[in-house]
């Protein structure tokens, strides 16, 4: 690429342009929000306009700078920060508790979560149901909605899901993002292997009893949303172990290795979305030429997805979740967003990076909506009544 | 070919914006073609299964699921069937129930509930029939759950 290209590349996005190219999303978003009536009630309208401009702002700054991690990383952190207000908050509201008794699971008053859509395969497929105390339609988070949900989603950006659609991942980024340095740098790459192992391990040990194993067992954020009651020794170990993994692996390793160590390093669910980046159209390249080795997309990379050998294959790894954090790292302009089968020369990153940014932004808009502006209906009768139920 | 295959990524690019619109606006839609087209339903181990027969006792009546012994591949050798009571408005203070879970004409197990506390006990006259379970106060009634030996 040569340096009137890469000039190119710098200079931000004229205003006007910026503008109708956001058109498009404001409508959208206008339209996903509203429903296609303004909300009455004061706290709920004013709810909206602050979501909608707060969304619409960071793809305005977006499109304009041409970074896109950071302000992704804002919204990512703030979607998921709303989602436990707004998830809390409701399961108060419907049961009194955050704790799920075994008959809100008799009757299927659990929500869906996308992480058990590994382990449901086997046994759907075989005994033609979900294990899953959930509903299959109907209901907040129904099983079948959220199976649609992920198959539109792993078609459109792969395992960018885990960047730009999952309600639980803003929060470990969110601790990583907590210091400015890494107390820890070294970590073994054998790792990066064990969210197959534990994919492995949970896919095959759910077939076999017909239950959610890690959601029964492992899953940390059942600390920030839902966990089963606590009626025998059993459950006690189980939150425990829950616990511990939330306070280990989202919390403190993510804040000392600056690393999305949940994701990266456990989650079954990623290991599994990260097949789904095969049959997606969107990835992330390195330019060989370009790149001057200074290895700073290597410590940057919040999921080990880029190393020396992926580096000179021109490419990141499988397991790469297209947060775009190497891209806006490199100074030499050498990682770009990439559409597959069309050239690698020519300059035409921008435009790849806007074809990528329209799914994944909507997908992050629309999920995060909802949740935000419940969050803040919430805090304003927290503030209000001194309470948000 | 190379210009094939850029006009296909560039479609396929596109594409996938309408494949997000479609998600969301078509969410109702698209999750019930899935759950009619593939027949799924939630695992008997947390449903309780199929509700085989009603009894109606006037202010309220009693459901009886089948029995449930499924596994992945054929049937495990304990298992349970679930009996659910409602309204909870109609429900008499101790329900004393005598179950004909295996429809045979016999009854299997006398069960009963006291729907204040939900304590619960059992009178089996079926050899299968192994234990009674917990009881779980539903919304709009109660429910127990049998434990149960498969008959081989």
């Amino acid at each position: 690429m040569n340096k009137k290209i890469a000039d190119k590349v710098d200079a931000q996005t004229g205003m006007g342009k910026t503008i109708l190219l956001c058109l498009p999303m404001m409508l959208i978003t206008l339209m996903m929000y509203s429903r296609g009536q303004l909300p009455t009630e004061p706290a709920r309208l004013f709810a909206f306009v602050v979501a909608f401009v707060f969304i619409n702002g960071i793809f305005f700054l977006m499109i304009r700078t041409g970074k896109t991690d950071r302000l992704r990383s804002i919204l990512f952190v703030t979607y998921a920060v709303c989602f436990i207000i707004s998830f809390i908050s409701h399961l108060i509201e419907a049961r009194g508790s955050m704790a799920v008794s075994q008959a809100n699971m008799i009757e299927g008053l659990t929500p869906f979560c996308h992480i058990v859509i590994p382990m449901t395969i086997i046994p759907a497929a075989l005994t033609k149901t979900i294990i899953f105390p959930g509903t299959i339609i109907g209901g907040f988070a129904s099983i079948a909605s959220m199976f649609a949900l992920w198959i539109g989603a792993s078609l459109a950006l792969g395992r960018g899901f885990c960047s730009w659609v999952c309600f639980f991942g803003g929060l470990d980024e969110g601790f990583s993002r907590i210091f400015k340095k890494a107390r820890i740098k070294n970590i073994n790459l054998k790792f990066t292997y064990l969210p197959y192992a534990v994919l492995l391990v949970v896919v095959l040990a759910a077939a076999m009893t017909l239950s959610p194993v890690y959601c029964e067992w492992l899953c940390p954020f059942k600390t920030v949303t839902e966990f089963a009651e606590i009626t025998s020794v059993k459950i006690l170990i189980q939150t425990i172990i829950f616990v511990s993994l939330f306070i280990v692996l989202v919390m403190v390793l993510p804040a000392l290795t600056k690393r999305r160590t949940q994701c990266s390093l456990f989650c079954p669910f990623g290991a599994f979305q990260s097949l789904t980046n095969k049959i997606n159209v969107f990835d992330v390249r390195v330019d060989p030429d370009r790149c001057i080795k200074c290895k700073k997309c290597i410590s940057t990379c919040p999921t080990f997805s880029i190393n020396e050998e992926t580096i000179a294959r021109g490419k990141t790894g499988m397991t790469c979740m297209k947060c775009g954090k190497c891209i806006d790292a490199c100074t030499q302009k050498a990682l770009f967003y990439h559409i597959k089968g069309t050239p690698l020369t020519g300059g035409r990153f921008e435009i790849y990076r806007r074809l990528f940014l329209y799914p994944a932004f909507l997908f992050l808009a629309t999920m995060s909506g909802g949740f935000v502006q419940d969050a803040l209906v919430k805090t304003i009768k927290l503030i209000a009544t001194g309470s948000m139920i | 070919m190379r210009k094939l295959k850029s006009i296909l990524g560039y479609t396929w690019a596109v594409a996938a914006l309408i494949i997000v619109l479609a998600t969301f606006f078509g969410n109702d839609y698209f999750s019930r073609a899935l759950a009619s087209a593939t027949g799924i339903t939630v695992s008997p181990w947390y449903s309780g299964g199929d509700i085989v027969k009603v009894i109606a006792h006037g202010a309220y009546k009693t459901s009886i699921h089948r029995p449930v012994f499924d596994s992945l591949i054929g049937q495990t050798k304990k298992g349970f069937v679930q009996i659910n009571w409602n309204p909870a408005a109609g429900l008499p203070s101790v329900i004393k129930e005598g179950i004909d879970y295996n429809s045979d004409g016999k009854e299997d197990f006398v069960v009963t509930l006291n729907t204040a506390t939900g304590e619960t006990t059992l009178s089996k006259t079926n050899p299968a029939v192994l234990d009674i379970g917990k009881s779980y106060r539903l919304r709009n009634g109660w429910a127990v759950r049998v434990l149960l030996r498969r008959k081989t």
